[in-house]
């Protein structure tokens, strides 16, 4: 208590932003010094969180709590678990590389930089809020910015894109928000507080009628299951993320695919543990989809970006698949899955940045991506060519990298939960490895297309932008520990509530 | 049920037979003698002199309007004036300026309507 | 009690805007034409009223309401904070007009001598208590506004909506008044304070014959509010309409049909009675679910950027409703914040299309591209109006939502809520339409020449945006005041 730590990291990319408006636009170098240390700052707290965090407690920590509308219960209330750090980590992480990785954007720097900022605001307060309303507030607030960001800054079809992008999450959300409303009706006394929800769906989860808790449950998997995103719902995926600039590209794929699964642990789960150990199944048979048929349209790709894109939607499918396994009853892998998930958000938030940068340099470079088109890379660009091997290795489960442990953790856990999907699914890491290898091969081996012979390597500024993240992969994929150590509590309290 | 309300449709029903038994009877007594005369709009008597379809000229209304307005006027002083001796002993001279307000109000409209021209008959070319 | 005619100083508001109709015809007959001086005078005019209601809103007496000419008028909370809604929309519609091009100069006093009468009109509605009264005050109201929506004389468009206007205005009210008479021959009063009572007592009936004379006036209101299905005028005549009378159409005359719709509602009768009329509450909830429908998917395609705020008037009247449908306390303060909130957003939204018609003569959304590279302030304003007019956070639209959500949820009914979310989601997309072409479009070539916007429209969109943003943050104070101004109303 009284410790601040998670407000200034909430707002203050907010007053970066203003900041940022207040700099003329011919000041370019003012603007690009103030945008990057407003993100600087929620890194520094960040990391400052990640060392302070009490890693033994299943406890919320950094707690904050003022009362917002007290006629409706509503209040100003965040905290951290096991659970959020991780991704308030990475959020803050990334947000700072995409400052610094989108220093090129030509036109209207003052407005990126300024719902860039925004959306790290919505971004952070959507992982830190504890207050149910506080936290649609924040799950909104990320969308304006991220329209516009696609819209205005965005390939060709971004005005499709965009739209797509913010009508999807839209319709979610207002399922969401239907349900928040309905569950805040249906306790007595009235209550937004997710703690004091959790609870109930601890203790007495008898307090949720079946055919209310189904309501719920599912508008609320919808709504998380359009962010992921899920099979059925995945179609705004790959428009967005090919026509998103490259660092927002990076935040919608590192950051903001996150929510949806972090939705499902942190309010799903716990709130309505029956309904989820019911609903396991289903979940995994979509997780599965997810994997393999993310992999397999990958495959078929012939833009790199999109090749990322849909690479994401298979490597969601795996923590999908984790956190489905962790509710089956007597599965006594249920730790790891769930751990492995989580961890694989991680780990997928710092590789899929990696990778949709490094596609934004060639594209910087090349104005195209289509993976026929180069071809020798290699010895062009062998610094870069190094960094992608890298991203590519660690995105197709290498072991040594970040991505085998925990991808490693899901099949583990889920094994014994759904043999045959695990069985299956298994698919995707060898579809996974099939198409990383064969466009590593196609761009970067093989003779030195001529056009692309002068290419330069990378710049300081984008090495500056890859080595924290490849430093990551690396550290994490030899010694996971530290993150492990941070979440597992937390996760495995939230184990309790299905036993 | 309500038979509150029966008399009312009796009352209805009443009506309606009784209209259509006076349109009825004339139909079954009278003589029939057709005559174009006959079809002619009545007007008092005179011969009707071109077709009743003329368009009025727009000034009429104006004018009506503005007689109409303090026709009105008169109706609301009339009774006010007939009290006036005993509002006087008990209120003074309040409801005097509240006529007066009341006047007033009309009087500025009045005013505006001849400052545009709406009085005047012939329009001048100073309407522009 | 004090005399009735005493309490007049309690109307100070309602004298002070026709006070300032006289003096601008009186300054205009001593030779003031200066528009300038005019709209000096009409501000001057209704901040006078504006203050006055905001004081008396607060007056103790006023909590207790303050009967006026023998129970024909009465000022409690729910009317003062109906005229300041008033208030503030006429206050923006004279401020547009102003400067608007559509309207010229030389008759430009007239125009604001029938949007002042329009107010004193809704404001007389508001504190109605009596059957006669109310239908005066909404004759006053209408008959004035007819004169709005045709007033560009020479343009076929506005006199098409002037004609529309009178037309199914003259039908409306004339259903509504059948419908007074009949309210009238049931409880034999026209005083309104007296119904609860009467009603209530045991000889009354049957509840089931209220519904006839409710729907009645309903229909006559459904006019004015532009629910389904009497909203088929409302697109033509906001289209038509010169574009400051449009904006306040959709504002306040709006919410001058909502205050009498909730003053007979919830006002008249007491609240377990009028739940206790069977159908009501189901009625009102298909229709608006309808209207909001009906609304939302006919202005996805409207590429004329005033028909598609006339649609989403449309479809937020059917919001309201749902507050409307609830017949409760709850879902009666939703509609008031609502009404607050979309009050400031339209309004802010209608200054941008004032502002830019006034630049381009253009009211095409297709035309109308590259608008956030021109004007900076004014379109980012007009994105934070149309965000709150979806509905997203953190705008007071988005409060409102929630509120009137969350009294519909409360009450159960949730295939309405659900009808209400996806219709929020179907909305997003024509307004981000409006934003696509200001954001992601370049400017046109022939756009670029027109100079900047006038000070005055900036500082006026963003004095209309700032408590958007403000209500969408810190409202609590607001909603206190609905519910005050709720409270006063339920009849006893």
């Amino acid at each position: 208590m009284g410790s601040y730590l998670l407000t200034l990291m909430i707002f203050v990319p907010l007053l970066g932003a203003i900041a940022v408006l207040c700099v003329p636009s011919r000041e370019e170098k003012v603007l690009k010094t103030v945008a990057a240390s407003a993100a600087a700052v929620p890194l520094a707290l960040a990391v400052l969180l990640f060392m302070q965090f009490d890693r033994g407690s299943t406890a919320m920590q950094f707690v904050e709590r003022a009362p917002w509308l007290p006629a409706f219960n509503i209040e100003y209330y965040i905290g951290v678990d096991g659970l959020s750090v991780p991704m308030v980590l990475l959020t803050a992480l990334l947000s700072f590389i995409c400052t610094l990785a989108s220093w090129n954007i030509e036109k209207g720097l003052k407005g990126y930089m300024a719902l860039f900022l925004l959306l790290e605001t919505g971004m952070m307060g959507t992982f830190c809020a504890l207050d149910f309303f506080l936290f649609y507030v924040f799950w909104e607030v990320m969308l304006l910015p991220m329209y516009f960001l696609i819209g205005i800054w965005g390939g060709p079809r971004r005005e499709y894109a965009a739209i797509k992008f913010f009508l999807y999450t839209l319709a979610g959300s207002v399922l969401l928000f239907l349900g928040i409303i309905g569950l805040y009706f249906w306790t007595t006394p009235h209550t937004f507080d997710i703690v004091r929800l959790a609870e109930i769906g601890k203790t007495r989860p008898q307090e949720w009628n079946p055919p209310f808790q189904w309501l719920v449950f599912i508008a609320f998997y919808i709504a998380f299951a359009i962010k992921v995103p899920v099979f059925p719902f995945h179609t705004w995926l790959p428009d967005a993320h090919v026509e998103a600039p490259t660092a927002v590209s990076v935040i919608l794929a590192g950051v903001l695919l996150k929510m949806g699964t972090y939705g499902i642990l942190r309010f799903n789960y716990p709130i309505f543990p029956e309904a989820a150990q019911f609903l396991a199944i289903p979940m995994a048979v979509l997780a599965f989809i997810n994997m393999v048929y993310g992999a397999l349209v990958a495959m078929a790709q012939t833009d790199l970006k999109k090749l990322v894109a849909y690479s994401s939607i298979s490597h969601m499918g795996f923590v999908m698949l984790g956190i489905a396994a962790a509710t089956v009853p007597g599965n006594p892998g249920a730790a790891a899955a769930v751990n492995g998930g989580v961890l694989q958000m991680f780990n997928h938030g710092c590789v899929t940045a990696m990778l949709f940068l490094l596609v934004g340099v060639i594209y910087d470079r090349a104005h195209h991506r289509d993976i026929y088109g180069f071809g020798g890379l290699a010895q062009v660009m062998p610094t870069y060519t190094g960094f992608v091997t890298l991203a590519f290795f660690a995105a197709l489960g290498l072991p040594g990298l970040s991505s085998f442990i925990s991808e490693a953790l899901v099949f583990i856990g889920s094994f014994q939960a759904f043999m045959t999907i695990t069985i299956l699914g298994t698919a995707a890491i060898v579809l996974g490895a099939a198409y990383m290898l064969w466009t590593l091969q196609r761009v970067f081996l093989g003779e030195v297309n001529a056009k692309y012979a002068a290419l330069p390597d990378l710049s300081p500024r984008e090495i500056f932008c890859l080595t924290p993240l490849a430093v990551i992969v690396v550290i994490l994929g030899l010694y996971p520990s530290p993150v492990l150590d941070l979440m597992n509590p937390s996760l495995t309290h939230l184990l309790t509530f299905f036993w | 049920m309500h038979f509150d309300y029966l008399s009312v449709l009796v009352l209805v029903a009443l009506g309606i037979g009784n209209v259509l038994f006076m349109v009825a009877l004339p139909k079954l007594l009278r003589p029939s003698k057709p005559n174009p005369q006959k079809l002619v709009a009545y007007e008092c008597g005179e011969n009707p002199v071109g077709t009743s379809w003329i368009q009025y000229n727009a000034r009429f209304f104006s004018v009506a309007l503005v007689f109409v307005v303090f026709d009105v006027e008169i109706v609301f002083m009339f009774p006010w004036a007939v009290v006036f001796k005993s509002l006087y002993k008990t209120q003074g001279c309040v409801p005097f300026w509240e006529m007066f307000t009341f006047v007033l109000v009309l009087l500025v409209g009045l005013a505006y309507l001849w400052a545009q021209g709406l009085l005047e008959w012939v329009k001048s070319v100073r309407k522009a | 009690m004090r005399a009735s005619l005493l309490n007049l100083d309690y109307l100070l508001p309602e004298w002070i805007v026709c006070g300032t109709i006289l003096v601008l015809i009186l300054s205009y007959l001593l030779g003031t034409t200066d528009r300038r001086r005019l709209a000096d005078l009409s501000v001057l005019g209704l901040v006078t009223a504006l203050f006055f209601s905001v004081v008396t809103f607060f007056e103790p007496a006023v909590v207790g309401r303050v009967s006026i000419g023998n129970g024909l008028l009465q000022v409690d909370p729910f009317s003062q904070l109906f005229k300041i809604l008033f208030l503030v929309s006429t206050l923006a519609a004279v401020l547009y007009s102003a400067g608007s091009v559509e309207i010229h100069g030389k008759r430009w006093m007239e125009f604001n001598c029938f949007l002042l009468g329009v107010t004193s009109g809704m404001m007389f509605l508001a504190s109605s208590m009596n059957l006669m009264m109310v239908y005066l005050s909404f004759e006053m109201m209408s008959l004035s506004s007819y004169v709005l929506a045709g007033y560009t004389r020479g343009d076929p468009r506005s006199t098409e909506a002037g004609y529309k206007y009178v037309l199914f205005g003259a039908v409306s009210s004339g259903v509504m008044l059948f419908g007074l008479s009949l309210m009238y021959g049931l409880l034999g009063t026209l005083d309104m304070g007296l119904m609860a009572q009467r009603t209530a007592l045991a000889q009354f009936p049957d509840l089931h014959l209220l519904l006839l004379p409710l729907t009645l006036v309903f229909v006559g209101l459904g006019y004015k509010i532009a629910f389904f299905p009497f909203h088929y005028w409302a697109p033509d005549v906001y289209e038509g309409s010169p574009t400051p009378v449009t904006a306040f159409f959709s504002v306040g005359t709006k919410a001058a049909g909502l205050a009498l719709l909730l003053r007979l509602l919830l006002g008249t009768l007491s609240l377990d009675q009028t739940q206790a009329i069977p159908w009501a509450g189901d009625l009102l909830a298909f229709l608006a679910a309808m209207t909001m429908t009906v609304g939302n998917l006919a202005a996805l395609n409207q590429a004329n950027i005033k028909r598609m705020l006339a649609y989403s008037a449309i479809a937020h009247a059917g919001y309201m409703l749902m507050g409307v449908a609830v017949l409760n306390v709850a879902g009666a303060e939703a509609v008031l914040f609502y009404l607050f909130a979309y009050m400031f957003t339209n309004l802010g939204a209608f200054t941008v299309v004032v502002a830019l018609f006034n630049l381009y003569q253009s009211e095409q959304v297709d035309e109308l591209t590259g608008m956030g590279k021109l004007f900076p302030l004014a379109s980012v304003c007009m994105a934070i109006c149309l965000f709150s007019l979806t509905g997203l956070p953190p705008t007071a639209g988005f409060i409102g939502k929630f509120y009137v959500f969350a009294a519909v949820i409360q009450k159960g009914y949730f295939v309405l809520a659900l009808v209400g979310a996806i219709n929020t989601a179907i909305s997003l997309f024509y307004y981000m339409r409006i934003m696509k072409a200001f954001y992601f479009r370049e400017p046109k070539a022939e756009m670029l020449a027109a100079g900047p916007m006038p000070c005055g429209y900036n500082v006026l969109i963003a004095s209309l945006t700032v408590p958007v943003l403000i209500f969408g943050i810190c409202w609590s104070r607001l909603y206190e005041y609905c519910s005050t101004s709720i409270s006063s109303l339920i009849a006893h």
